[in-house]
């Protein structure tokens, strides 16, 4: 009896120590899961974020290296690389396999569970606020989607459809199965198009608070819900978000993409929905005075209040004091790294002042003067040879004539430019990188640009109706929007422009026109190197060596040089599925050549 | 600790003697009026120190403070045993609970002191100090600093019931059912470190011929997924003694014993948090974003992937071992062959999932952690022994062992690497990683004609030169091959002998081992040195650049890269030009001894024995690498011992 005493009494011992934790039951952790999110609804906002960390956007030229507008200084530039030859399916600095998808992964997340969040404990708020993450959701699916198609789409061997990529519905938790097909480009173009309209019918056109009941949407006032229950959901605050002009600015995006050259054949969008998708926006818009130099209207810029946009942008970011664009691109005697190199090739697309290109006898072009009466926008962009920047005014000497000029061609390998020319657009010029004095200056990202819907339009509506129609009456026609866009510029302002006129004769001249514009209005924002690409601009077009300027005296011997070469092979109109899913995965088919 | 291996001599100056200041210079005098002395000498510096030189380590531990440590440690166990006869013949129980409290912290007083930097001039031929200038001050910090607060505590609970008992002679079983709890917290972890589980362990012999013994354990582990926290371990052993047998008696085997045994262990300590199988989705991961007007707030970001199925590390164990003796137990033998694949360690498997289940930036993951890594361990072993009484008094003995040994990553996720020489699987878990060394480039001409190195540093002439294995005309990891083996884990083949010959009372034993077939890479800062670093004698066959040609003039002779300002990261990689081999063969004690006879101290009553000894260890190493192997950089130096002794037996 005694002894079974004793083992109780060792028994009673043990249980003290089973009742410890991390012996039986692991202690308490703060580790959550997605179910976190229905009663925490800063948790379940806090996963859209992941979307808007991953926006496609590039605020510096990234793709443009990779084109003939520009070079990097930087040799080991993965697009510089990829240009000259070195561009595979293991190697692809334009992949957005990764980024995209991860973001949809996200996105799939709110789509599928909005419903389900404790938004608020107010039934008209729990409604409103539903329909904007949802409708900010779809918004991200659609433009995350786009930009993944981009990058990815193309021809696969055996299939006579083009080829998209996988279209995910729904978050793919671990054990999910990851062999899944490319669906068809236009089921992608679809997709999209589905999600704006469903994103469409959930936001507003802009986020802005409302104080009269009446202003509330009927669907939402038919349930009682007040102006300022509206301006707690769909107000002010929400300003920075996707909204329905962005989103209908994607949809014109998406469908000039679609409808151009290299996928009308396979998208069922045609030129004209594209015409009357831009026409929706820019009926309601003047063509921004000065919108060509957005990024050095430090007027504008300074008066910018917090979620605004300038004059230009339908999506910006908040305006920052900041100085990292100028040390990365400012030429290295005033302490940047002169990073992008504008081509000559690009240089002489800009026109002369009087409106025609520099190769027309008309011009009255001087090759031994060759800065001389052009365009305002080729001193707004590019930095040439005697030109100044940087807070003291520096003149930047490009020439060779200048004995220890770092600033000069090929001067110092990775820092002095290679063509003869820097880069000016994207750049506040009054920045002082002086390490000991650094002054920042306010700048902010543009995301899409209103003069960007312009050249939308005008390209579409040349290609639908011919240069000097209105599509779905419009306000607009291609003719205008060139001839606005080049008065601003500074082209033969308040007077007839004789070289457009002489375009608008043929739509063929025209699309020229109009592409040439859209090179120069647009370029370093990493737009050409897809706009060529949907053209299916001819591959010695592609290939076109990259040249420069060297100038050996001042004012004179101006010789222009071979730069760097581009290497594509006419498999490379279309990017390849990375080579690391390829191996995976035996449902996804690579493109063809890669 | 370890000072020496990086500080320069001629920067460290600890106490320069009074007798060294020129008596005739009055601010000097003055100056050393309130300085703290030290035997008659001050602290010291270099004549132009930097501000990390305004303290020294010798200097310190004179007058930098005091620092008491305080540790405390209580125990507590009690045991308690039963004998259970009277239930079941044989039974018995045993219980035990231990408390293990251990507590510790240190006390301090941190004090800064002055220190005097000299210059030197020259009066009639003797060195003098002809000014001083004093740099911080003598301070007592009055406040006492308490820190390094650690505390332990560990809980054990067993209880065995144990079975032991013979049947009619022959039937030999013993058993034992075991239950076991363990836990230790530690002071800065949140988890304690846990373990509890239940034992069984029966075994039997058949007239001590034929053995069999099996083990076997539940165990439970809180740090898997519910529904996965059982585990399961087992042996099996079996056991031949062949000697015994009729037709073996009368042969020339004393002993003979065959053995077998298998077992297959489930363990967690390889899983190394709890909660690895749970998702890690949250918003305190430090990811921010915004809006326009909406100000930075975190992201609900996932780290991790959920992975209930998560699971126990497998370890199989097999071997065989034959076991005998011959020539009336003179020689006596053992051989062995074992065999240890660890399966399913945990990794990250980021190869396997879709690219976009994680991002650099935010630095975010969907994929779980997964058992997937398996490893292979086998070698043999084999020893013999002779040991023969010759005469009455000559005695002797001799044996030899050796061990080969073998490892192999035998399940790697190796996606990640695009040529197949660089796949983990397949290769020794102790390879070293590193570049294919062409030797010193020659000349800047020669650079830029190789392919590019990017290993940090541009190289130039007098750098080492890597070969571009994959021949993209870069060198860069993807260049990095399968050296050698490290023999981290055991040489490749080790051996020992040992001798003993004994003459009456007098007995000389040697013991004698060696190691072949791992390397190592002289990786130290004996070795990689630049810019300000302590300089060794090695660089002395440096590589000389003709500043003019940019060449190396000594090409042929030279045995160590350029010396360089900067960082040196072009060479200072692991390369087979720093590879050495350890292959080594010690002398590690011989030992004379010589015992009285007894027959002296018949009749003693105060000393009833003498013996007397020399011994010495780490005589003699005879490798390649000799010298390498015998020093000891940052750390205290490798000695060989001698020793002579009696001892006396009262």
């Amino acid at each position: 009896m005694k002894t079974i005493k004793h083992i109780l009494s060792v028994v009673l011992m043990g249980i003290t120590l089973a009742s410890c934790d991390d012996l039986f039951e692991p202690a308490q952790e703060n580790l959550k899961d997605v179910s976190s999110m229905y009663g925490d609804a800063n948790y379940a906002q806090g996963i859209l974020g992941n979307a808007y960390i991953l926006l496609p956007y590039s605020n510096s030229p990234q793709t443009d290296l990779a084109t003939d507008d520009a070079v990097s200084n930087d040799q080991s530039n993965s697009y510089l690389q990829m240009a000259t030859g070195a561009w595979s399916a293991e190697n692809d600095p334009t992949s957005q396999w990764k980024n995209r998808l991860n973001a949809i992964q996200y996105v799939n997340i709110m789509v599928a569970n909005a419903d389900k969040v404790a938004w608020s404990t107010d039934e008209g708020l729990q409604r409103l606020f539903t329909d904007l993450f949802k409708g900010d959701a779809y918004g991200m699916r659609a433009l995350q989607l786009f930009y993944l198609l981009r990058a990815h789409a193309g021809m696969v061997d055996g299939v006579s459809e083009m080829m998209g990529v996988p279209i995910l519905r729904e978050f793919q938790e671990a054990d999910a199965d990851f062999n899944q097909p490319r669906a068809t480009f236009r089921a992608c173009i679809d997709s999209i198009m589905v999600d704006i309209d469903r994103a469409l019918e959930l936001l507003p056109y802009e986020y802005n608070d409302i104080s009269d009941d009446n202003a509330v949407p009927a669907k939402y006032r038919s349930l009682g819900i007040s102006a300022g229950k509206y301006t707690r959901a769909f107000g002010y605050h929400q300003k920075g978000k996707i909204n329905g002009m962005i989103l209908r600015a994607l949809r014109v995006q998406v469908a000039l993409f679609a409808a151009s050259p290299a996928y009308a054949n396979y998208s069922g969008i045609s030129m004209e929905q594209a015409a009357r998708y831009a026409a929706e926006l820019i009926d309601t818009k003047d063509m921004p005075a000065d919108g060509y130099k957005w990024f050095a209207n430090t007027a504008e810029i300074g008066g910018l209040n917090k979620g605004y946009n300038s004059s230009e942008s339908i999506w910006q970011t908040n305006v920052s004091e900041r100085h990292d664009l100028e040390s990365n691109y400012y030429p290295p005697s005033i302490n940047g790294l002169g990073r992008c190199n504008p081509s000559q090739n690009l240089v002489d697309a800009f026109p002369m002042s009087n409106g025609y290109p520099i190769t027309d006898s008309r011009s009255g072009y001087n090759p031994q003067n060759p800065y001389a009466d052009r365009d305002g926008r080729l001193a707004a962009y590019i930095l040439y040879d005697g030109q100044s920047i940087g807070s003291a005014g520096t003149t930047i000497i490009t020439g060779t004539y200048e004995a220890n000029n770092i600033n000069g061609l090929n001067y110092t390998v990775g820092y002095s430019t290679r063509t003869g020319y820097y880069m000016r657009k994207l750049l506040r010029p009054d920045v002082n990188l002086n390490p000991s004095n650094i002054t920042n200056q306010k700048s902010y990202d543009a995301r899409i640009r209103w003069t960007e819907m312009f050249l939308d339009y005008a390209e579409a509506a040349n290609e639908a109706v011919g240069p000097e129609v209105a599509v779905a009456g419009s306000k607009w026609t291609a003719k205008s929007v060139i001839k606005s866009l080049r008065e601003r510029a500074g082209i033969c302002p308040g007077t007839d422009d004789p070289y457009l006129n002489e375009c608008v004769q043929s739509k063929e001249k025209m699309r020229e026109l109009i592409r040439n514009e859209r090179r120069l209005e647009l370029c370093f924002e990493n737009h050409r190197f897809y706009d060529l690409r949907r053209w299916q601009v001819d591959l010695n077009k592609l290939n076109e060596t990259v040249k420069g300027a060297e100038i050996s005296a001042a004012d004179a011997g101006f010789k222009t040089i071979d730069v760097e070469p581009r290497n594509y092979k006419d498999y490379q109109y279309f990017a390849p599925i990375p080579y690391s899913e390829i191996l995976k995965y035996n449902a996804l088919q690579q493109n063809k050549g890669w | 600790m370890g000072a020496a291996s990086s500080l320069r001599p001629n920067r460290v100056v600890g106490f320069i003697p009074m007798s060294y200041l020129d008596p005739l210079n009055p601010t000097t005098s003055d100056l050393m009026s309130t300085a703290r002395l030290f035997d008659g000498s001050f602290i010291g510096a270099p004549s132009d120190p930097v501000e990390s030189e305004y303290t020294n380590v010798i200097a310190n531990g004179f007058a930098a403070g005091t620092s008491k440590y305080n540790s405390r440690h209580f125990e507590f166990s009690l045991g308690m045993n039963f004998d259970l006869n009277r239930v079941l013949k044989g039974l018995t129980f045993s219980t035990m609970f231990a408390v293990d409290y251990a507590t510790a912290y240190s006390t301090n007083y941190t004090d800064t002191y002055a220190i005097y930097i000299p210059q030197w001039g020259n009066y009639n031929g003797k060195e003098v100090i002809t000014s001083l200038v004093k740099q911080n001050n003598d301070e007592h910090s009055g406040i006492q600093g308490v820190g390094g607060s650690t505390y332990r505590q560990t809980i054990d609970f067993n209880a065995h019931f144990d079975y032991n008992r013979s049947f009619n002679d022959v039937h030999n079983v013993s058993a034992m059912l075991l239950a076991n709890g363990y836990q230790q917290s530690q002071s800065g972890e949140y988890h304690k470190t846990s373990n509890v589980n239940a034992g069984l362990l029966a075994s039997y012999n058949y007239a001590h011929r034929y053995y069999a013994e099996f083990g076997s354990a539940l165990l439970h582990s809180a740090k898997l997924a519910e529904g996965n926290r059982k585990g399961f371990s087992y042996s099996f052993t079996a056991g031949w003694n062949i000697a015994h047998e009729t037709f073996l008696e009368g042969s020339v085997f004393d002993d003979l014993k065959l053995s077998a045994s298998y077992s297959l262990l489930s363990q967690d300590i390889d899983v190394e948090s709890y909660g690895m199988y749970a998702p890690d989705f949250n918003n305190n991961h430090d990811v921010w974003w915004g809006w326009g007007v909406g100000d930075a707030q975190q992201a609900t970001t996932s780290r991790r992937g959920s992975n209930k199925n998560l699971d126990y590390i497998k370890r199989k164990e097999f071997s065989v071992t034959l076991q005998g003796a011959l020539l009336e137990k003179s020689l006596s033998f053992e051989a062995s062959y074992f065999r240890t694949t660890t399966e399913g360690l945990i990794i990250v498997p980021n190869n396997l999932y879709p690219s976009y289940f994680s991002t650099y930036w935010p630095d975010a993951s969907f994929v779980p952690y997964t058992n997937y890594n398996d490893d292979l361990r086998y070698g043999f072993e084999a020893g013999i022994n002779y040991k023969k009484q010759l005469t009455d008094d000559w005695m002797v003995g001799a044996g030899a062992s050796m061990t080969w040994y073998d490892t192999e990553a035998s399940k790697r996720d190796d996606s990640q690497y695009a040529d197949a020489y660089q796949y983990r699987e397949g290769t020794e878990l102790d390879a070293i990683w590193g570049y294919e060394c062409m030797g010193i480039f020659k000349s800047d001409d020669e650079v830029a004609g190789a392919p590019e190195q990017k290993l940090g540093e541009t190289p130039k002439a007098g750098d080492l030169r890597y070969k571009d294995q994959n021949g993209d005309g870069v060198i860069d990891n993807k260049d990095q091959v399968n050296l050698g083996r490290g023999g981290w884990y055991g040489n490749p083949l080790t051996v020992g002998v040992n001798f003993t010959l004994k003459y009456k009372g007098l007995s000389l034993f040697v013991l004698a081992t060696g190691g072949f077939g791992g390397q190592a890479v002289k990786n130290n800062s004996y070795w990689w040195i630049h810019g300000d670093s302590k300089y060794s004698v090695v660089v002395r066959d440096r590589a000389i650049v003709d500043p003019n040609t940019h060449t190396v003039t000594n090409a042929s002779s030279a045995a160590y890269p350029r010396l360089t300002t900067g960082s040196g990261s072009n060479n200072f990689v692991t390369s087979d030009y720093w590879l050495y081999d350890t292959d080594q063969f010690n002398l590690q004690k011989v030992q004379l001894t010589y015992d009285f006879p007894a027959s002296l101290f018949e009749g003693s009553k105060v000393v009833k024995g003498i013996s007397i000894f020399a011994n010495g260890s780490n005589l003699l190493k005879i490798a390649k690498e000799k010298e390498i192997l015998e020093m000891n950089v940052g750390s205290a130096p490798q000695n060989r011992f001698y020793q002579i002794g009696a001892s006396v037996k009262f």
